[in-house]
């Protein structure tokens, strides 16, 4: 027989034995290369196995899914729909003039209802590009940057209520993006004060918050730290309602949103980052325990 | 995750939403294949770290050009290894081919069940002996072995994202199996796990 033969015989055994088959089994199907089959087939099984063995861990994952979410974020900048254009209009107009006509489209639209009747909305509804524009809006007409940190903290908080209620409904994609948000508003808030979040905690600690004894620090470290506590509750409470397939991805989507507020709150403390080190190496066992 | 996706149709249809800038898609393919593509890129590179990133890359190359993607007749894992082989072929490019000694070797997350440090340690260093014996291998035996074994691609799957014929893996990984084999087994103080793998004879063991 030639060698491609034998090639064929090995390949198809190794498929079998993929798929079940004992090693046994498959010798018995090529009796003719039984002697030559076997220690090949017993070093690619063991490689296999080996290859099983090798998890990536659960912070890798979750900096490949900020990455991921990033690189999608940039990606609809640059192709943006028609109901972000507003945004792209209001980059090049000066602030007072913005807030002006910040205040009369407030006025308009609030005379409508619509904003009101937006706030509950979540994405993918068709209110809620109007509460995207208003949140942008009060961004845009905030004094000052403590009042900018206070609303990206109150927007951080909303954005945890959003995947509460995504989850609930079984969007579990959606809410892995909202909790994207989430982290950007977290960021935002703590940079406002010029605190410095680091992008990798691990390998750049936060840079010392040098207003921390300010007012306003003080302030938003005890919204923040007071919210952690809401968005945590919320997503615990929904963890159980999930059914088994997506667990796993709410654990984590819990685990990433409180790890994103204990590393603000320690990067407004000035603390670095040693007392949230380990928590990325938390990996929810049997979908429901979790440890240090 | 892996089990959400369960069939060609459902990945055709994510990729088809993926190119339509469906977030929720992308994300799906995401959680589809990040573990096969970190098996595959741990393997070649032997350092978890860079595995990571590298891993993260893909993705985030993935998203760049997968409206360039086009069904031709082979499946979008291949197209996807594809873009992990160049990113390792970089890798070892910016390394000028230096052989990395992984500081960073966390431990790797264990299956349930595989907690006991014993284990985890002989898991850790018969995975080195793997990596080390890979170096004997050409690079064609090494990615074929890889693809096949790591990375978990049939033999289609393998032929296409090597831009090969599929006679041709199979040889690969005939050729592969044998060095890799020659390179584990010869050595005299094997360890005991990789012994049992060096046992002759077709007997079950």
């Amino acid at each position: 027989m030639s060698d491609s033969n034998f090639d064929n015989a090995l390949n198809d055994c190794l498929e079998r034995m993929a798929a079940g088959e004992s090693l046994a089994e498959c010798l018995a199907r090529h009796p003719e290369h039984a002697d030559e089959l076997a220690p090949l087939l017993r070093m690619g099984q063991a490689t296999m196995r080996l290859s099983q063995g090798v998890e990536p861990s659960a912070a890798g994952r979750v900096r490949g899914m900020a990455r991921l979410r990033s690189a999608l974020s940039d990606n609809r900048h640059r192709k943006r729909r028609w109901w972000h254009l507003p945004r792209i209009y209001w980059r090049p107009i000066s602030t007072p003039v913005a807030a002006a006509f910040a205040v009369v489209f407030l006025t308009i639209v609030a005379a409508g209802g619509t904003t009101v009747a937006s706030a509950d909305s979540l994405p993918g509804e068709p209110l809620y590009p109007v509460k995207s524009m208003r949140e942008s809006v009060e961004e845009r007409i905030a004094r000052s940057d403590a009042h900018k940190a206070q609303l990206h903290a109150k927007l951080a908080r909303e954005r945890g209520r959003e995947m509460h209620e995504l989850i609930i409904r079984g969007r579990i994609y959606e809410a892995e993006v909202v909790a994207f948000r989430l982290q950007q508003h977290l960021n935002e808030s703590a940079n406002r004060l010029g605190v410095v979040v680091p992008s990798h905690f691990i390998e750049m600690p936060g840079i010392k918050a040098h207003h921390r004894h300010n007012k306003s620090a003080v302030a938003l470290r005890q919204r923040l730290s007071h919210d952690e506590k809401y968005v945590k509750g919320q997503l615990t409470a929904v963890v159980k309602q999930v059914p088994e397939p997506h667990k796993k991805r709410v654990w984590r989507l819990m685990h990433q949103s409180d790890m994103g507020y204990r590393v603000v709150l320690v990067a407004l403390d000035g603390e670095g980052h040693a007392t949230v080190m380990g928590y990325y190496r938390v990996v929810p066992a049997n979908h429901g325990a979790s440890g240090k | 995750m892996q089990a959400e996706i369960q069939s060609h149709t459902e990945v055709t249809a994510l990729v088809r939403e993926a190119q339509q800038g469906g977030v929720a898609a992308f994300s799906a393919l995401y959680e589809h294949y990040y573990d096969s593509i970190f098996r595959y890129v741990s393997f070649r590179t032997g350092n978890t770290a860079e595995a990571e990133d590298i891993t993260a890359e893909v993705f985030v190359r993935m998203i760049e050009s997968i409206h360039r993607f086009k069904w031709q007749g082979y499946p979008f894992s291949s197209w996807l290894f594809r873009i992990a082989h160049n990113l390792v072929v970089d890798f070892y490019r910016k390394k000028g081919r230096r052989r990395m000694v992984p500081l960073d070797n966390a431990p790797p997350i264990m299956e349930e069940g595989v907690v006991d440090a014993d284990a985890r340690m002989d898991l850790e260093l018969t995975m080195g002996d793997v990596r080390k014996a890979m170096e004997d291998l050409t690079d064609l035996q090494r990615e074929a072995i890889t693809l096949r074994f790591a990375a978990g691609l049939s033999v289609a799957e393998t032929a296409k994202a090597m831009g090969k014929k599929d006679n041709a893996v199979k040889a690969l990984q005939h050729a592969g199996l044998k060095k890799l084999r020659r390179a584990l087994c010869s050595g005299t103080e094997s360890r005991p796990a990789v012994a049992l793998w060096c046992s002759e004879g077709s007997q079950q063991v």
